[in-house]
């Protein structure tokens, strides 16, 4: 069944059109019987108005039998009286009781009566077609507003259908307008008795699913903070090596990325956590882009200076409504992944422009930049393109770009990636509407 | 006249309705789009006008049985294509839906034509006569709407079953309309001299009427005939244990030499 509505609709009108037309019939059929039963019933009475001519020299006066009546009064072989319709010849049925038999190109029943002494036979007939026709303009009478009130009932029943499944259509557009985090138990109230259990198994699926997605987002957020502890340790422990054993020693300083992978990979899981719709703060301010993105670069400076690479800054006065770590994070990430992706003296560069109601952010490098192929999945979770086996050795953990999404999704923003037409590298383009509407929910 | 009017188009539609209705439900089962079913109604309403006009020139064919033959061999037709269409939905290698989709096409306009040129027919012999043309067409529209009717509860009951005890309804259905074409085939050659008449082997009208509605009903899903003669009864028996045959010869005897041949 691809549709109730249409299922009920066809299967209705369908049943109606079966049970109208098949009791019209059925009546039709009756009302012959009947019919018959009545024309049979005149013919006998007129056999018995007849058998008083028989033994007799007077004629049978006209006025006694219709014109749509014949007889013949026999005795024995001979044709003793006829009425001027009927044929003067043995042309009739002459076996006793009824029969139909056609004359003058018409059908007639036929009644033939022979008397106790066999002397005597009269034949009565009366056009059968007569009743026939009436009875039939008597049902077609009946039939035809059951056809002409067919498409008033198909509007009828379209229109009690639709009405009769509001309620369905009311709970499928709720679930359909729902936002992918938003699971909040859909209201009881309103829905007739049939919905009443889907609406309560829909509820309980969501709050099973609400603690599922809560435990799973609180195991890794407590399992990063719980790691921040060791991890300091252990920072403390390699800079103590570090100065017991010498510095350049190959093993240190596989033990010393590892851990700095590790401290990212936290820091990033952390963020990640802070950025989910209920624990995002939403605290929206007026933010100044451009002292945002000279803060983010300051702090970043030394590593793009370690690497000898240029970067440049240009930029209008842009205000936005936003999130101050949001913003900083997002900034960070994209900044952080340029540099790190751009090779020894390569160039970055970051412009922030108004265009329309829009705030434009642009990162673009002089690295390797990102097949387009890859696009779509590099803001997965934890994907890496060439996953372990990465070959820019840079430390990272495939969070930066899903961090940078979400934060963008978070300001009702979109994010496109594309190769840079002046450095070469990726290009990463933000735009932000600069109104933000703050009733519209976060996606997520 | 009313009456006998409803039993004609009743007798035409509701096998119509109920054989579409079944290759409709087969259609939906392997997903088909309904575009053969436009293609069959086309093909199926021209071909019926065509036929009409022209079966006085059809009938002085083979001898004046031109009508009867053309007839009968577009049910023998029917009869093959359901053959195929019953191999094509219970082989277990995969089907070609573009196949399926003709077949049913095909089958659906035979009928089509078939029923519709008997419609035709009779309905042209009113088109001149004022007195009766409301009569006529009012009849023809009940006959048709009961048609329609029957069909559409059938494909909803067929297809609100399980789809295994569904399948099995098709499949059954399939092999009992096969075989009620080759039975009212048989009854055609036999009007026409083409194959010997012999006495009827029983007279069942006093169980289910023919003229009945349930003995129309009968008569649309298994070619029920009340007064079938030896040679009748032989064809039909035929016909209904030979598609069986053929579907377990395949299965059991073709598809391993097939399978063991692609193997390789």
């Amino acid at each position: 069944m691809k549709s109730i509505r249409l299922y009920l609709i066809v299967v209705l009108l369908s049943t109606i059109c079966l049970v109208n037309f098949l009791a019209a019939l059925h009546g039709y059929r009756n009302s012959m019987a009947e019919a018959n039963q009545m024309l049979d019933e005149q013919l006998t009475d007129m056999v018995r108005l007849l058998s008083l001519f028989a033994d007799d020299s007077r004629e049978v006066p006209p006025n006694l039998y219709p014109h749509s009546v014949l007889f013949q009064i026999w005795n024995r072989d001979t044709l003793l009286k006829h009425s001027p319709n009927a044929p003067s010849t043995v042309s009739l049925p002459r076996e006793p009781g009824f029969h139909m038999s056609n004359h003058l190109g018409v059908s007639w029943r036929i009644l033939v009566y022979l008397d106790e002494g066999g002397q005597y036979m009269i034949i009565v007939g009366q056009r059968a077609d007569a009743y026939a026709k009436l009875i039939e303009e008597i049902v077609l009478e009946s039939i035809l507003p059951i056809i002409w009130v067919l498409p008033i009932l198909g509007v009828l029943i379209w229109l009690i259908v639709s009405f009769g499944l509001q309620p369905l259509k009311r709970l499928a557009g709720l679930l359909k307008e729902r936002r992918a985090g938003d699971l909040e138990p859909v209201a009881k109230e309103g829905y007739p008795l049939e919905l009443d259990i889907v609406v309560a198994s829909i509820n309980h699926l969501l709050a099973r699913l609400s603690g599922a997605f809560d435990r799973e987002k609180n195991f890794a957020a407590d399992a990063a903070h719980e790691l921040r502890t060791p991890l300091a340790a252990l920072n403390v422990g390699l800079h103590n090596l570090a100065a017991e054993i010498d510095h350049k020693n190959p093993s240190l300083l596989e033990l010393q990325s590892s851990v700095e992978r590790m401290g990212h990979s936290i820091e990033q899981i952390i963020a990640l956590y802070r950025l989910t719709p209920e624990k995002f703060h939403n605290a929206m301010t007026l933010l100044d882009l451009n002292t945002l993105a000279k803060k983010v670069i300051v702090e970043l400076y030394d590593i793009c200076r370690k690497k000898n690479q240029e970067i440049e800054l240009e930029t209008e006065k842009i205000s936005i409504e936003g999130d101050d770590f949001a913003f900083i994070t997002l900034l960070r990430n994209l900044i952080d992944n340029a540099s790190k992706y751009t090779p020894l003296g390569g160039k970055i560069f970051v412009k922030i422009n108004k265009d329309g109601g829009n705030a434009i952010l642009t990162v673009e490098d002089s690295g390797p930049g990102i097949s387009e192929a890859y696009h779509g999945r590099v803001f997965d979770r934890f994907y890496r393109v060439g996953g372990d086996r990465h070959d820019s050795k840079v430390i990272g953990c495939g969070l930066g770009l899903s961090i940078v999404e979400r934060i963008v999704r978070l300001h009702q923003g979109r994010i496109e990636l594309s190769r840079s037409d002046t450095l070469g590298g990726l290009a990463v383009r933000v735009i932000l509407p600069l109104r933000q509407d703050r009733a519209v929910g976060v996606d997520l | 006249m009313l009456l006998d009017a409803v039993i004609i188009v009743l007798r035409e539609t509701l096998e119509a309705g109920v054989l579409v209705s079944l290759l409709l439900v087969v259609g939906n089962r392997f997903r088909l789009e309904l575009r053969w079913l436009w293609y069959a109604l086309t093909c199926g309403f021209t071909g019926a006008l065509v036929y009409a006009t022209n079966l006085g020139s059809v009938s002085e064919w083979f001898g004046y049985v031109g009508q009867e033959v053309v007839n009968a061999s577009m049910q023998y037709t029917i009869y093959l294509c359901l053959l195929v269409i019953c191999w094509l939905i219970s082989s277990p290698l995969r089907i070609n839906p573009r196949i399926l989709a003709l077949f049913l096409a095909v089958t659906a306009a035979l009928a089509f034509i078939r029923e519709g040129t008997e419609i035709t027919v009779f309905f042209m012999g009113f088109l001149h006569d004022e007195g009766v043309r409301v009569k006529a067409v009012t009849s023809g529209f009940i006959g048709l709407m009961i048609g329609v009717s029957v069909g559409v509860l059938c494909y909803y009951a067929i297809t609100s079953v399980t789809p295994r005890i569904s399948r099995l309804i098709q499949m059954v259905i399939l092999i009992l309309m096969a075989a009620g074409m080759v039975e009212q085939a048989t009854q055609l050659l036999i009007q026409a001299d083409w194959l010997p008449a012999t006495m009827p082997l029983w007279d069942s009208n006093g169980i289910l009427h023919e003229q009945s509605l349930s003995g129309q009903v009968a008569y649309a899903i298994f070619g029920y005939e009340a007064t079938p003669t030896l040679v009748e009864v032989c064809f039909y028996i035929s016909a209904i244990a030979f598609i069986p045959m053929v579907l377990l010869g395949f299965r059991y005897y073709l598809l391993p030499v097939v399978t063991e041949g692609n193997k390789l």
